[in-house]
């Protein structure tokens, strides 16, 4: 094979464009508010002066750092390392030796999108710096730096057979009504917090300005009495339909073009309406496969699917692949590719059913408790609030209780759970960290454990195991990690 | 391609770790976190106490109470502290090492010598005067799943990390 080196070189000359709007962008983001009251006041005609002064110094700063920064940025691939030569004043140069690298991410904003180049993420493991980027590279460039880094590291790792043209299988592809359905099935509290937030903000401004007084004035006051009740549902109707139309558009300019695909040993994620991300995931370096269903996209038959990547510090969004609207046989394609040998399971239980017990008792105290003011104040109608808590409290624990469920084997850790919708986490037993057993006074009384395996992207607990069986697992998961060769990472 | 031994496993066969026999910590550690607590106490209740005095937002007469209060609250969180010293302990297997601690919600961590990343000595002030030190033994699996053990000897603490750094330098040669 051909080693491929890049020589010392700079971005590409367009790149002060992006680096000039990304400048801009910081600015407006960290001087937000004191532009805003240096803007306001003063008399019109003297404002647009300053607009123009304000707006002419910010530019000719952000060109002038944009340029010095370009001409002062140098990459280049040498001995299976990247080298990152930057700064002006203070002058760094970052060598980044393959092996250390998590992923290469290309991402893509309008403006990149305009000139087709990349800027290049390079995810890689350590606790210092975690990524580097390079602003904007020509799409054929951007190719040829993440080739030479995945080719020489499937190499130096796995001795892979040469490919010269990679077919990658495509494994998930959203059409835009696929799309549209995912917007429909995903969270829309969240959109409706937003609206809400919203809409409270504006309450207070109208409150202010005293415009519900003016209103009053120009209203008959009857008539607004009457309507109050149709006003309060067509009200609530309106809001609803306005945080289920947020969901879609979020998840349309998010996911827009969602496409999964396989090539050799690695998964290839792609996304975004206005910014383009591609992210790129080794199978060695996935440690922990997820899926999550909720209620809602149950009835779609929807799941989400995360492919956890290793980080030192805590696991962040941007570590993780997320799928969003998987079917079941998609997830299976997923799993048969990152799982190929199959393996003896050694324990396969449920949790103790103190587990149900503990947490009916803890939804009957919860409920109590919220009753008691009630009671007090003789208010009985509010006791419907702790009954609801009790009965949604019950019915919840039930259905969790039931779907909790773990399998541990010799090569994989599975467990399953879910309150109304449904959970799965399956990793590799070699990919385990470390273990730990914890009990509360209630758990410990009662000889039972929750078992929290700990991995380099996040932690699964089972709860309410046996004691005996908790400890039985960890030594043999401890066993199983002593007696790898297998690197983690 | 490599020839994969993979002998079936036989669970009775596995090393068991007993939860018995641990390590128990150096006793100044009892001295050590009584003494911290204490300084931790009497910084945040002075704070909190001037801030009442000031400010009065409690009616006079709770506030007359508000001394036994803070006394009260004080010994039940240093008698828990005293207490959780004793349930404190670790052990150190071939291959493995491991630390429990808890009374009234209890845990045990075990680490594998082959997924420590590295290993660290930290002394707090107290820990100083009273010559101990804790042993940090970082994986990574992020917080929740490294080890620390507090109230070692300065000289066991340093011994203990040599070892370990020998068992973590030794497993990547292999």
């Amino acid at each position: 094979m051909k080693r491929s080196n890049i020589p010392r070189q700079r971005q590409s000359p367009l790149a002060i464009l992006i680096i000039i709007s990304r400048i801009l962008i910081n600015m407006i983001r960290q001087l937000g508010v004191v532009i805003v009251i240096f803007l306001l006041g003063g008399n019109i005609s003297e404002r647009l002066d300053r607009y123009a002064a304000f707006g002419f110094a910010i530019l000719a700063f952000a060109v002038i750092r944009a340029i010095v920064t370009y001409f002062r940025f140098y990459y280049s691939v040498a001995n299976e390392e990247l080298t990152i030569e930057r700064g002006f004043l203070s002058k760094s140069r970052t060598t980044i030796p393959f092996d250390r690298i998590q992923a290469v991410d290309f991402d893509q904003s309008p403006i990149h999108r305009i000139f087709d180049l990349v800027k290049v993420v390079i995810n890689t493991a350590g606790t210092g710096g975690d990524e580097v980027t390079i602003s904007a590279l020509t799409r054929a460039k951007a190719e040829e730096l993440k080739q030479s880094i995945l080719q020489q590291k499937s190499t130096s790792e796995l001795a892979v057979e040469e490919a010269d043209i990679l077919t990658p299988e495509t494994i998930v592809k959203h059409s835009l009504l696929d799309l549209v359905k995912i917007g429909l099935a995903s969270n829309h509290f969240r959109s409706f917090m937003i609206i809400v937030g919203f809409a409270f903000w504006i309450f207070q401004q109208a409150e202010e300005a005293q415009l519900w007084e003016r209103l009053k004035a120009l209203l008959p006051e009857a008539q607004v009495m009457t309507s109050n009740v149709t006003l309060m549902v067509v009200l609530f109707l309106a809001v609803v339909t306005a945080s289920i139309l947020i969901s879609i558009i979020v998840t349309l300019t998010r996911f827009y073009g969602l496409k999964l695909s396989r090539i050799e040993d690695r998964f290839q994620l792609s996304h975004g309406l206005l910014n383009t991300r591609q992210f790129t995931a080794k199978d060695q370096k996935i440690q922990l496969f997820t899926t999550v269903q909720t209620w809602l996209q149950k009835q779609f038959d929807y799941f989400t699917i995360s492919l956890k990547q290793a980080s030192s510090q805590m696991v962040r969004t941007k570590k993780s692949l997320l799928i969003p609207g998987s079917r079941r046989d998609q997830i299976a394609n997923v799993v048969a590719a990152l799982f190929p040998r199959e393996s003896k399971t050694y324990f396969d239980g449920k949790v103790s059913k103190y587990y149900l017990r503990y947490h009916i008792r803890n939804t009957i105290i919860i409920g109590l408790v919220v009753m008691v003011p009630a009671l007090v104040t003789k208010l009985y109608p509010y006791l419907i609030f702790g009954v609801l808590i009790i009965i949604f409290g019950i019915v919840g624990s039930l259905l969790s209780y039931r779907k909790l469920r773990y399998q541990v084997g010799e090569n994989l850790i599975k467990i399953q759970g879910g309150t109304f919708g449904g959970k799965l986490a399956v990793l590799e037993s070699y990919k385990v960290q470390s273990v730990s057993l914890s009990a509360n006074v209630y758990q410990w009384r009662r000889k039972l454990n929750n078992l929290r395996i700990h991995t380099a992207s996040g932690t699964v607990s089972i709860p309410f195991v046996e004691q005996k069986k908790a400890r039985e697992i960890r030594d043999f998961l401890l066993y199983q990690i002593q007696n790898t060769k297998k690197p983690w990472m | 391609m490599v020839n994969f031994e993979n002998p079936e496993i036989h669970l009775t066969d596995l090393p068991v770790l007993s939860e018995e026999k641990f390590l128990p910590l150096e006793s100044a550690y009892l001295t050590v976190s009584v003494i911290s607590r204490l300084l931790s106490l009497l910084f945040v209740f002075t704070a909190f106490y001037i801030g009442m005095h000031t400010f009065r937002v409690m009616p006079e007469e709770y506030f007359k109470l508000l001394p036994f209060g803070i006394i009260g609250f004080s010994v039940l969180s240093l008698s828990l502290v005293a207490i959780g010293v004793r349930f404190k302990g670790y052990k150190i297997r071939a291959k493995d090492i491991h630390y429990k601690r808890g009374w009234i919600s209890r845990s045990l961590t075990s680490v594998p010598f082959n997924r420590i990343q590295h290993v660290e000595i930290a002394q707090g002030m107290v820990d100083r005067w009273m010559g101990l030190a804790t042993l940090k033994v970082y994986t990574a699996g992020g917080s929740q799943s490294d080890l620390s053990i507090p109230g070692l000897t300065y000289a066991k603490a340093s011994k203990l990390r040599q070892f370990l750094l020998q068992k973590i330098g030794s497993d990547e040669e292999e």
